[in-house]
């Protein structure tokens, strides 16, 4: 008995040591937890609260019963995602082009930052970001409005041009080995320049030293760019791709919707378009079978963010968290 | 020279050499194509926008405008909702975006500290809400518990903090501040307070800058909230007015189809489409350049240090 | 869940009729205004419109308010989220006293009345109602239409008897290129092919070119535009279509029984006429691809119109109906088959479904609906859809109508009366009526007896005489077209689903045949089992189930 209880103190008091030192780190820090407690509130009240909500994805919801009086159904609402004619398709072509365009999207506007802070001309440097930032604002549906428009096969620019050349002029908008390209290219063009905002606000911090050190051992500005600017840029960089992983099944329906027809439909029909055209078809709306869906995004989108930030982690010694 | 930062003065003063003049011309022939190839596209809404409606119908209008005419800019601006809405998006991007930046600021700097317990934990409770979210209908409902529906608070409150955001910010936070200084601060007997005062905040310049940027181009451009939270036609932002003047495209085939409602709904369309983007666009790229400007500054700050 | 309904139903009994009662003591009588002696305030979601100021202070608003007794609180939904606005009203179970001017399908009405969300109507209609009865007695298709399948009302239409929107599946000639082949308007399938021929073949539009004119062109975009639409009614009944087909495309009802018809050897026979014009080219690939703008461009671009014949509901889609061009364009009939087919779908329903809901726990049911039944008055129709009449103006201010004098023209000729003359042209913005939004009641005659003009409104008049002599005639019998459905919560889950799948394979299939990159006869067979194995005889069954619950079979 008593050995026991003293062999059980001693445990306790190792317990104790570790939590009391535990304790004195909180307690030495804690205005960063002052700091932290009204964003930590604003989490809790606008983003867990409604959380409870999500089991609608489990219920036949009916807003006649609410939240909690509508019945359970189980996984009946993923089983219809997953029976869907449309189930595989759609997962082949959101993770596709998803893909896709994080590869060709997420290191260009890096590019044109690296290359816009090479520069010197002040004017010619502001100008640039200027008009680069620019089509950000360009809604989605002139943007796709100009797209028809300039690649049509009569009327538009492609056309003009491939007559000049006496050659048959080309229907990019019905060719599905295009849609992809057009897609992320016009993404590419319209977000480029207000993405690499971000980096040239990093490749503003770096230390001038480095460059200048740089120089005297008569490095060039690859070089610099090499060795200076790349890795200053890399953990802002890391955790953009890593969020965006985690984001990969999100395709703004619009744009895809807006560049659908009867050609392109076998590579242009992506998660998003389906639930919007579900609930466009559905004579009754079903926030069920929505939130199901949505549910089963976060899930697959947790996991590579994970898998992502795992291999950043061992890559590049960044990690989000 | 204000203009031109401490390093690139310094750097000139050396001759460049031949390998990086190659690089320098290269990399300018290169932005000024893209810049072009970008360029065309807009001028060419901005030349439609102030050509007459039969000219862009039957497609005249290239990069200059075809038979001039402001009566797209008339149209919107006749209406009385525009002037209204313009004044509700411009309090709802100066406080929300205060509100925002706040926010982000204090959350990021505690959970960029290494030594920090809990860190971990709150980063991930964070991008979990990115992934994970109780959909519409239970956040509408949130809001209307704490009284907020139909009031300006709605715009504000709930967009609080973009993870992306706070990220960049943490990471930002974690390249630009090492723990030596906050150390030697410490010694020194700042407490905090003081070090997020009188350290952090002016060595995040650039950040809040960029944060300042985004978060006011994101509640400017925004208008599902708007549409979720508000009945008030008199707290409508701009983007909601807009969208209701440009009636979309789609038609129901199911639905019968009034023609003078069709000739409205195509009228407009074909009149606004273009002015409206330039309408809605400008005043956010206005703010681009004193946004620009602290990039520069940061660098300044940063070589001080 | 029977005895949660039964408990249900019970329960709104008891709460029902103490509240009817007290109410009661405080209305009119039917048809009477003012509906209350001291004015009440109804809380009112209503979907926006592009060209009203504002809804608040809104002139009919206002002279509503006055004849009724009863103020609106607005609040406004725009136009172009209405579905999303109006879906998360109801889910959220937190809904005003009225809804207004929302088409609620006539499903969720279905599904969401009976749970006790929106006020049952039909005892109301009986006991308090006025305007309606003469809604339903002298369009006698409107109740059954509003009328869910358990017997009872929840929803309110609007009534707008378009005459040519019935017929809205068209095609437009130009008639100048007519007369520069020296040929008339075609009226069967193999005209049609001559005269698109000549087209091609000839300087048809005049400008010394013989190479730029496009025969025939469709669109992805606008009002029943496809390429697959009015061409293929030669062979097959195709319904309406467009980027959101009709719920019934693909099907067809004879003698009350509904089946597929996509599946079918006129459809395939349609397939190969569109795969002929396609072969012989007559239209191009963009026909499957662009939306009516670039249509618009080649009709009004250049110096002369390159565009011969444009598939297309009216012509404000292709055309400026502010220039000329568009007059030049005239109706293609509904062409005759090789079998002698010639039919033009019809669709007579002319009625938005819940236009006017009341939300079940309002606190003043009566007044309520009196105030939705009081829309459906000539005067206030009019006075909702157009605005101020004359007699209201000051001198030499214009007013938006008045009525018509003895013996005006009217747009339907000598078989409709004259009863109202139009002053002003719907369409720019203003603030003194409401826009077609919520009920009102415009029947055949009361459209059709429009006083006739022949500037701007122009248009109309085309429409309607266009209307009457090409495709009219040749209209399906309205006993052989399918009505809007009712569908159960599980019926409209598996519809939707199934729906989804079809609408697109039989989208890729059909441009795949036409454009000639896999052969019909090769490729049918497969067609037609890979719809089956997408449940297209499902849907048919759900159909055909719907329709006996909701019309007795």
């Amino acid at each position: 008995m008593l050995s026991k209880s003293q062999r059980g103190m001693g445990g306790r008091s190792r317990f104790e040591e570790r939590a009391f030192r535990l304790w004195l780190r909180i307690r030495r820090n804690w205005q960063l937890y002052v700091l932290l407690f009204l964003p930590v509130l604003w989490l809790v009240v606008f983003r867990y609260a409604p959380m409870y909500g999500a089991q609608i994805a489990f219920r036949q919801y009916s807003p006649a019963f609410g939240i909690e009086g509508s019945p359970w159904v189980g996984f009946a609402n993923f089983i219809r995602f997953f029976n869907s004619p449309k189930f595989e398709p759609v997962i082949v072509n959101t993770l596709v082009l998803s893909f896709y365009s994080l590869i060709a999207g997420f290191p260009i506007p890096i590019i044109l930052a690296l290359s816009l802070n090479q520069v010197k001309t002040r004017m010619f440097r502001n100008s640039v970001q200027m008009i680069t930032y620019a089509p950000h604002f360009i809604s989605t549906v002139v943007l796709v409005g100009m797209l028809f428009q300039f690649l049509h096969p009569r009327v538009g620019f492609t056309a003009v041009i491939a007559q000049a050349f006496d050659m048959k002029p080309p229907n990019w908008m019905g060719d599905p080995g295009a849609f992809r390209h057009i897609f992320v290219w016009s993404g590419i063009w319209q977000e480029m320049g207000f993405s690499a905002i971000i980096y040239l606000a990093v490749l503003s911090t770096i230390d001038p030293s480095l460059h200048e050190a740089a120089v005297v051992d008569g490095a060039n500005r690859l070089q610099r760019i090499r060795y200076i600017d790349i890795p200053g840029l890399l953990p802002t960089a890391m955790v953009l791709l890593v969020l965006s992983t985690g984001r990969v099944l999100e395709i703004a329906f619009e744009k895809v919707y807006l560049m659908q027809s009867a050609l392109n439909l076998g590579v242009a029909e992506v998660i998003n378009t389906y639930v919007y055209k579900v609930g466009l078809l559905s004579p009754i709306l079903d926030f069920s079978y929505s939130t199901a869906i949505g549910l089963l995004k976060g899930i697959v989108g947790l996991l590579l963010l994970i898998a992502v930030n795992h291999a950043a982690r061992r890559l590049t010694q960044n990690s989000v968290w | 020279m204000a203009s031109m930062s401490s390093y690139e003065s310094n750097i000139n003063k050396v001759n460049e050499s031949p390998v990086d003049r190659v690089f320098m011309f290269v990399n300018a022939a290169v932005l000024l194509v893209i810049t072009i190839v970008i360029l065309l596209p807009l001028i060419f809404i901005v030349s439609a926008s102030f050509s007459s409606a039969e000219a862009v119908i039957a497609g005249k209008v290239t990069l200059w405008p075809v038979d001039f005419s402001l009566l797209g800019y008339e149209t919107i601006f006749e209406h009385k909702k525009v002037w209204n809405g313009f004044a509700n998006s411009l309090f709802y991007t100066y406080f929300g975006t205060i509100f925002n930046v706040i926010m982000t600021i204090i959350a990021a700097y505690p959970l960029s500290r290494n030594d920090l317990v809990g860190r971990r934990f709150i980063t991930i409770a964070f991008i979990f809400t990115m992934l994970f979210n109780g959909g519409l209908i239970p956040t509408y409902m949130v809001v209307r518990h704490l009284g907020l529906l139909n009031t300006r608070w709605a715009m504000i409150l709930p967009t609080g903090i973009g993870v992306f955001n706070l990220l960049i910010t943490i990471s930002f936070f974690r390249t630009t501040i090492p723990p030596e200084l906050v150390e030697a601060a410490r010694i020194d007997g700042a407490n905090d307070f003081r070090i997020f005062g009188s350290i952090v905040l002016p060595l995040a310049r650039p950040i809040i800058a960029v944060l300042v940027l985004f978060y006011a181009v994101n509640h400017w451009n925004s208008y599902f909230q708007a549409l979720i939270y508000l009945k008030d036609q008199d707290l409508f932002p701009l983007q909601i007015v807009l969208r209701e003047i440009l009636i979309e495209n789609s038609i129901d085939a199911s639905m019968l189809i009034d023609i003078e409602d069709l000739i409205v709904r195509e009228g407009l369309r074909e009149l606004l489409k273009y002015s409206l983007i330039v309408v809605a666009s400008v005043p956010v790229l206005l703010i681009y350049p004193f946004v620009q400007k602290h990039f520069v500054k940061g660098m300044m700050i940063g070589s001080v240090k | 869940m029977s005895k949660k309904t039964l408990l249900m139903a019970l329960l709104l009994l008891l709460l029902a009729l103490p509240l009817t009662a007290s109410a009661q003591d405080m209305v009119s009588g039917p048809g009477e205004f003012p509906i209350v002696e001291e004015p009440i305030t109804l809380n009112i979601l209503m979907l926006g419109h592009a060209i009203v100021e504002d809804f608040s202070t809104n002139t009919f608003t206002n002279w509503y308010s006055e004849r009724t007794g009863i103020n609106l609180n607005f609040g406004i939904a725009p136009p172009n989220e209405a579905q999303e606005v109006l879906n998360l009203t109801i889910a959220s179970g937190d809904l005003p006293d009225i809804i207004v001017g929302f088409n609620v399908d006539p499903s969720t009405l279905a599904l969401f009345g009976p749970q006790g969300l929106f006020l049952p109507l039909s005892g109301l209609i009986e006991e308090h109602g006025h305007y309606i009865h003469e809604v339903f007695e002298t369009s006698p298709q409107v109740r059954p239409l509003i009328t869910s399948p358990d017997g009872e009302i929840y929803g309110l239409p609007q009534v707008n008897e378009c005459y040519h929107c019935f017929y809205s599946q068209r095609a437009w000639i130009n008639s100048d290129w007519l007369e520069n082949v020296g040929m008339d308007v075609p009226q069967t399938t193999e005209e049609f092919v001559d005269v698109l021929t000549a087209f091609k073949e000839q300087d048809a539009n005049g400008n010394g070119d013989p190479d730029d004119e496009i025969p025939l062109a469709a669109a992805i975009t606008g009002w029943n535009p496809t390429i697959d639409g009015f061409l293929l009614n030669p062979f097959v009944f195709s319904e309406f279509t467009g980027q959101n087909p009709g719920p019934n495309r693909y099907f067809e009802m004879n003698d009350g029984v509904i089946t597929e018809n996509v599946t079918s050897e006129g459809y395939r026979e349609g397939l190969r006429y569109l795969q002929r014009l396609f072969s012989l080219g007559l239209f191009g690939e963009e026909s499957f691809t662009q939306p009516m703008d670039q249509i618009k461009q080649q009709v009004e671009g250049g110096d002369a119109p390159t565009i011969g014949v444009v598939i297309s509901g009216a012509h404000p889609n292709f055309a400026n109906i502010g220039g000329d061009r568009w007059k030049k364009y005239i109706a293609v009939p509904s062409l005759e088959g090789p079998t002698g087919l010639r039919q033009a779908p019809f669709n007579p329903w002319g009625v938005g479904s819940g236009q006017c809901t009341i939300n079940s726990r309002t606190e003043n049911p009566v007044a309520a609906f009196k105030w939705c039944d009081g829309l459906y008055d000539r005067e206030t129709t009019l006075r909702s859809v157009f605005g101020i009449p004359q007699w209201e103006m000051a001198e030499g201010e214009a007013g938006q109508w008045q009525w018509a004098e003895e013996g005006e023209p009217s747009l339907g000729g000598e078989e409709f009366p004259s009863i109202w003359r139009r002053l002003s042209t719907f369409g720019s913005l203003q603030n003194v009526h409401w826009a077609q939004r919520g009920p009102s009641y415009r029947p055949n005659h009361l459209r059709l007896g429009e006083v006739r003009r022949d500037d701007a409104a122009g248009l109309e008049v085309v429409l309607y005489e266009e209307t009457k002599v090409n495709y009219e005639p040749y209209a399906r019998d309205i006993e052989d077209l399918i009505p809007p459905l009712a569908f159960t919560t599980a019926q409209a889950a598996e519809v939707t689903d199934l729906r989804l799948g079809i609408n697109d394979y039989v989208a890729q299939m059909t441009a795949e045949f036409v454009l000639g990159r896999q052969d019909i006869d090769a490729g049918w067979d497969n067609f037609v089992a890979t719809l089956e194995s997408l449940g297209i005889n499902r849907v048919a069954e759900i159909y055909q189930a719907a329709y006996d619950a909701q019309y007795g079979g």
